[in-house]
């Protein structure tokens, strides 16, 4: 039906996506000042006839288009170059970090969604009341702090304090859980004056009226036709959300030490790590697409009028 | 003599404003028998959608009921818990609102809204719930019911969606069928085919009718009895017939005069002097006397009640004395 074909041709146009943002990156890369030569050999003193033989075997001698599809082989085989200042295989360094980053990225967005949208469905329906005048009045609180202050804070009470968690570091799953609600926190903050607006839309429509004439129960009124219309734009949120809190992952993995991909990218920007930097932004521009991809596919699902544009009509 | 099947009493209902309370129903007091169909007549804002829709009460949330009874069946609508109206809501009382365009939900198939009151009231497993829908689906004229009540409201016209309304309320055999404005939102061709619908329904299932409309010729075609609403009171209550012959408001009369002048080719248009009253602070004493032509200082101080001038006929102005 419409819902498949949709879906396929949201994949395929993925596809050239993802390949513009490969070009855009290599291209910078590829203006950026500073010889990659200069900065292999690091300040080496070697022959202008050594040079010139590096540059070959590098294919740096070769047009811009020819080296940008020696680079795209490479990276489509994992090959995403080595890092100036460790020497290692970037593809190595991301694989080590990436568990880390992806573990906290989840567990905050889940906690920053759970939060949020059932904060926010419950002041849509206790509106106007103290626990929403409560609730809502945190909210702009909450999303108001920067993630890095709330973070000292929660440190300074849970870790310092009680101890319940460790400082900084990686020392297991536990210690994730500062990280990971110091994202949410702010984020969820968001997430539920998005639900509370959007059900309180909801539930002002004809079709909620509909709803009651028939003589549904409260729950199915509310969890079945109004929350099933109200979740849609949060849930696109959702998907455009999750590469976002990478940026917020620099921050945070920083703070807290945790050894993540966001403290890989803060430190190899700070050394001018061209290839890891390179590397990152690609991943996370990959992550980018699929996400909004990935988003695209769950609208459709949860919108039929998103599926029907050129489909059967009346 | 026959029996009573909705009877509303000193019903007020008022709207909470910035500017004021809106007094959108004031004192009505009204009688609907088993069987017939009943028409509520009136100007936009006078009231009668307020009216109709207090029955089953799916009133806005700023809507206040201050005083009244709606007796159904015996029993008090304006005393029940929410509990105990869901119950009647769709099953006794089933209502076709006014915009079928945005009166169903755009992300549920409308086979499963159609079988929905079924499942609600009475238990009915989902299966058969659905087969009931696309057999409902097919009684309210869809093509090809099978399919298309897999079909989500977007792909459906005006009408159908109108139709599977009408399908969805009538699913459970209410005994009271309020239909609001059901066809103005329709073109015209499409409104005489749904309210031919209506009428074949109500002698099938044996409902009684409620319709709220504006407009004269849908009155003449669908109603044994009218009420002609003003500025939220229910000014003249009567047999179609009567109400079109001998009309005893003057504001009835004027309204049927803008209807019949269109008929006469020569003459003007013919049109009730004014406009109708802010139900904020609406005019003292009968609310229609500064429009009206037969005013006296009676009609500015007194507020007119309920006369019965001849059987069945009532109407509340002082120019009339029993």
């Amino acid at each position: 039906m419409g819902l498949l074909t949709y879906i396929t041709k949201k994949l395929l146009i993925g596809i050239p996506v993802i390949f513009g943002v490969t070009i855009i990156l290599f291209y910078i890369m590829y203006i950026l000042p500073g010889d990659p030569i200069q900065l292999l050999l690091s300040g080496e003193r070697v022959t202008p006839e050594r040079v010139e033989e590096l540059r070959r075997a590098w294919g740096l001698d070769q047009p811009v288009y020819v080296q940008y599809f020696y680079w795209l082989s490479r990276i489509i085989r994992g090959d995403l170059g080595i890092s100036i200042v460790t020497k290692q295989p970037v593809s190595l360094l991301i694989l080590q970090r990436l568990p880390y980053t992806l573990a906290l990225m989840l567990t905050s967005i889940l906690l920053s969604y759970v939060i949020g949208v059932l904060t926010g469905i419950i002041t849509a329906l206790k509106r106007g009341s103290l626990l929403d005048s409560i609730l809502s009045t945190s909210s702009i609180i909450c999303y108001s702090i920067p993630g890095f202050w709330f973070g000292l804070i929660l440190m300074l009470i849970f870790a310092y304090y009680l101890r319940l968690f460790p400082v900084s570091g990686y020392e297991g799953w536990h210690s994730l859980i500062l990280p990971a609600l110091s994202l949410a926190l702010p984020s969820s903050a968001y997430v539920m004056r998005l639900t509370r607006a959007e059900m309180i839309e909801v539930l002002g429509e004809d079709y909620i009226r509909t709803a009651w004439a028939k003589g549904l129960s409260k729950r199915r009124v509310l969890l079945v036709h109004a929350l099933r219309n109200a979740i849609i734009p949060v849930v696109t949120m959702f998907f455009l959300d999750l590469p976002w809190l990478m940026g917020g992952a620099v921050v945070i993995e920083t703070l807290f030490a945790l050894p993540g991909m966001g403290r890989l990218l803060y430190v190899s920007i700070l050394k001018q790590d061209y290839p890891v930097v390179q590397g990152i932004v690609l991943i996370i521009t990959i992550l980018t697409v699929v996400c909004n991809t990935l988003g695209d596919v769950v609208i459709a699902i949860l919108d039929p009028r998103i599926r029907f544009e050129r489909g059967r009509s009346v | 003599m026959p029996r009573t099947l909705l009877s509303i009493k000193d019903l007020r209902v008022y709207y909470e404003t910035i500017r004021g309370y809106v007094k959108a129903v004031d004192s009505v007091d009204l009688e609907i028998y088993e069987g017939e169909s009943f028409c509520l007549i009136g100007e936009t804002g006078c009231g009668k959608s307020t009216l109709a829709l207090a029955i089953p009460r799916l009133l806005p949330p700023n809507a206040r009921i201050l005083s009244g009874s709606i007796m159904f069946k015996n029993i008090d609508l304006l005393k029940l818990s929410d509990s105990e109206l869901e119950e009647i809501r769709g099953r006794d009382i089933a209502v076709v609102f006014q915009n079928p365009m945005s009166s169903l939900n755009p992300v549920l198939r409308i086979g499963l809204q159609v079988g929905e009151p079924l499942v609600a009231h009475f238990k009915t497993p989902w299966r058969e719930a659905l087969i009931s829908a696309i057999k409902q689906l097919s009684r309210v004229g869809i093509p090809d019911p099978h399919l298309r009540s897999k079909d989500y409201p977007h792909a459906f016209s005006g009408g159908m969606k109108q139709r599977s309304m009408i399908a969805m309320m009538t699913s459970c055999k209410p005994s009271l069928l309020i239909a609001d404005e059901p066809t103005t939102a329709l073109d015209v061709t499409i409104q005489a085919q749904v309210l031919r619908l209506i009428r074949e329904l109500k002698e099938e299932y044996g409902l009684t009718l409620l319709l709220i409309t504006h407009n004269f010729g849908i009155v003449a075609e669908m109603c044994d009895r009218v009420g002609v609403m003003y500025a939220g009171k229910l000014v003249e209550v009567g047999n179609v017939i009567d109400i079109f012959e001998s009309p005893l408001h003057p504001y009835t009369k004027g309204l049927i005069e803008c209807v019949i002048a269109r008929r006469k080719s020569k003459s003007r248009l013919s049109q009730i002097p004014g406009a109708p009253p802010s139900l904020i602070n609406p005019p003292g004493g009968c609310r229609f006397h500064p429009r009206c032509l037969y005013a006296t200082s009676r009609c500015t101080s007194e507020e007119p009640g309920l006369i019965e001038v001849s059987r069945k006929h009532i109407v509340a102005c002082h120019n009339y004395v029993r």
